[in-house]
């Protein structure tokens, strides 16, 4: 076996397709851990990982997977099903969109365009929320978008560090 | 060789290669395809609006898939959490025992007045002929975790539908309430705890007797929301809510939250049951049995009344049940 030419095998270039979608499953699971923080929120990781798996990984993170992730969001946390499918795929399609307007870019506009989206993709959450019937507490919204936005740049080296040792499996 | 595409003029376009062309193809599928995923997604939203029920089937079977994964990454939190507590209780053991030893010379002195009362009671009720509903334990099992996300305040049991759990009813806690079941898998079950936003709880203040509502805030806290009642009492820090059986669901007496602070707004409680670490939990059927109606004894026959020949000649009373229904 070459090392120009690795030996393309169709279930290892499916598992390499598949390691976005893990990463964030395995962040769902992660964030129904109870860890004790402020308020008793944690920052969104799963919408973290799939903002920036749509931005450096556009093909493996299309908004259909965004959508199915979402429904599989919904059933963890057990919101009203669909609420995060419709977020994942509204955050995909907008990172689409500022991705054609804006080619390079430094990681502090990415963590200012993040952080714009996080506020939206929340207030969207209250939004429907609101729509099918339930109420939301603005304080803990607030808080959790602020923590994610911290979050940010943490995700980001851990996509990045995935991505090199498993997406573009030169490990 | 000319290996590149002929020059433009004004009326023929550059060719563009096919690559290009299927590139620009594939975004146009690709955003036609977010649109219809997000209508997609919208419609679901709408089905669930007007039906609320809709897929708790399906969480409840994605919480079976989930629960065993889900319990197993809660381990070596809990017992990071295990281990702090030992530490602590170790630490202030002198202090916690003489604030107990202070304590226990006072609730003796009660304790033997409440017997009295207690027995007083139980006489007053027999002459009453009142009849209390019981409390039906439904099945124990353990809280696997909870989800900290800021619009749900939910945690898993490992009890379900295999053993009798349904949605709506309590669910109880060591220290104190924990909240309700939502959604039922076979083998598991979601409950809403009391800090969910969307948690009401009937509740009354143990020392003054008032009723109000414990109301999640979304965070680890409670809104006691009540009526300002009359006298010149107040709620004081440290006084305790308890269920106070309003509604039906919660039975009355069982510890709910303790008041921390008093301040302009509502007071604000903090739960007994400590919500991302409950432990072991029983569920209890709702408290007050459904109301099972009887059924109306059958009507007795009524001799027809004279049909007048214009009503009956018109097509609109035919269809009309109420005219239309016995008929020899």
């Amino acid at each position: 076996m070459s090392l120009l030419a690795p030996a393309y095998s169709a279930r290892r270039e499916a598992l390499r397709r598949s390691i976005p979608a893990l990463s964030v499953f395995l962040a769902m699971l992660v964030m129904s851990l109870p860890v004790p923080l402020a308020w008793g929120v944690m920052p969104n990781l799963a919408l973290l990982l799939v903002l920036i798996w749509a931005s450096i990984q556009p093909r493996l993170m299309p908004a259909w997977l965004g959508f199915l992730l979402g429904l599989l969001f919904d059933m963890v946390t057990g919101l009203p099903i669909g609420h995060s499918a419709l977020i994942f795929a509204a955050v995909i399609a907008a990172v689409r969109l500022a991705e054609v307007w804006v080619e390079g870019h430094s990681l502090l506009l990415d963590w200012i365009f993040a952080a714009l989206l996080i506020l939206a993709a929340q207030l969207l959450s209250a939004q429907i929320l609101h729509l099918i019937g339930l109420q939301t507490a603005f304080i803990p919204m607030l808080t959790q978008a602020g923590f994610t936005i911290l979050a940010f740049p943490i995700m980001v080296v851990l996509a990045a560090r995935i991505q090199r040792r498993l997406v573009d499996g030169v490990a | 060789m000319n290996w590149q595409s002929p020059p433009s003029s004004r009326w023929r376009q550059p060719r563009r290669s096919s690559f290009a062309r299927r590139d620009s193809n594939l975004a146009l599928f690709g955003a036609l395809l977010s649109g219809v995923v997000i209508a997609f997604a919208l419609l679901l939203l709408l089905i669930q609006q007007v039906n609320p029920q809709q897929g708790a089937r399906l969480r409840g079977a994605m919480l079976d898939a989930l629960h065993p994964l889900i319990s197993v990454a809660t381990a070596p939190v809990e017992a990071v959490r295990g281990i702090g507590r030992w530490i602590g209780d170790h630490l202030d053991v002198v202090d916690r025992n003489r604030a107990l030893t202070a304590e226990l010379a006072l609730a003796r002195d009660e304790a033997g007045k409440a017997a009295a009362l207690a027995a007083d009671n139980r006489r007053l009720e027999a002459l009453l002929k009142l009849r209390r509903p019981e409390r039906r334990l439904v099945a124990s099992g353990v809280s696997a975790a909870s989800s900290a996300n800021a619009a749900s305040r939910t945690a898993t049991i490992s009890v379900g539908l295999n053993d009798g759990v349904r949605p709506r009813m309590p669910v109880i806690a060591a220290e104190g309430l924990a909240g309700r079941v939502t959604d039922v898998g076979l083998g598991s079950a979601r409950i809403m705890l009391l800090t969910d936003v969307n948690s009401r709880v009937p509740v009354k203040v143990l020392r003054t007797g008032w009723t109000g509502l414990a109301v999640g805030n979304g965070g680890t806290r409670l809104d006691f929301v009540y009526d300002i009642a009359s006298g010149s009492d107040q709620i004081r820090v440290g006084d305790r809510l308890v269920t106070s059986g309003d509604g039906g669901l919660f039975p009355p007496g069982i510890p709910v939250a303790v008041i921390v602070a008093v301040g302009a707004g509502s007071p604000l409680a903090t739960p007994l049951a400590n919500p991302s670490g409950l432990g072991p939990v029983m569920v209890e059927a709702p408290w007050l049995p459904p109301a099972e109606p009887l059924a109306a004894a059958d009507a007795v026959a009524e001799a027809d009344l004279p049909v007048q020949p214009s009503a009956a000649v018109a097509p609109a009373g035919a269809a009309d049940p109420a005219t239309a229904a016995p008929r020899p």
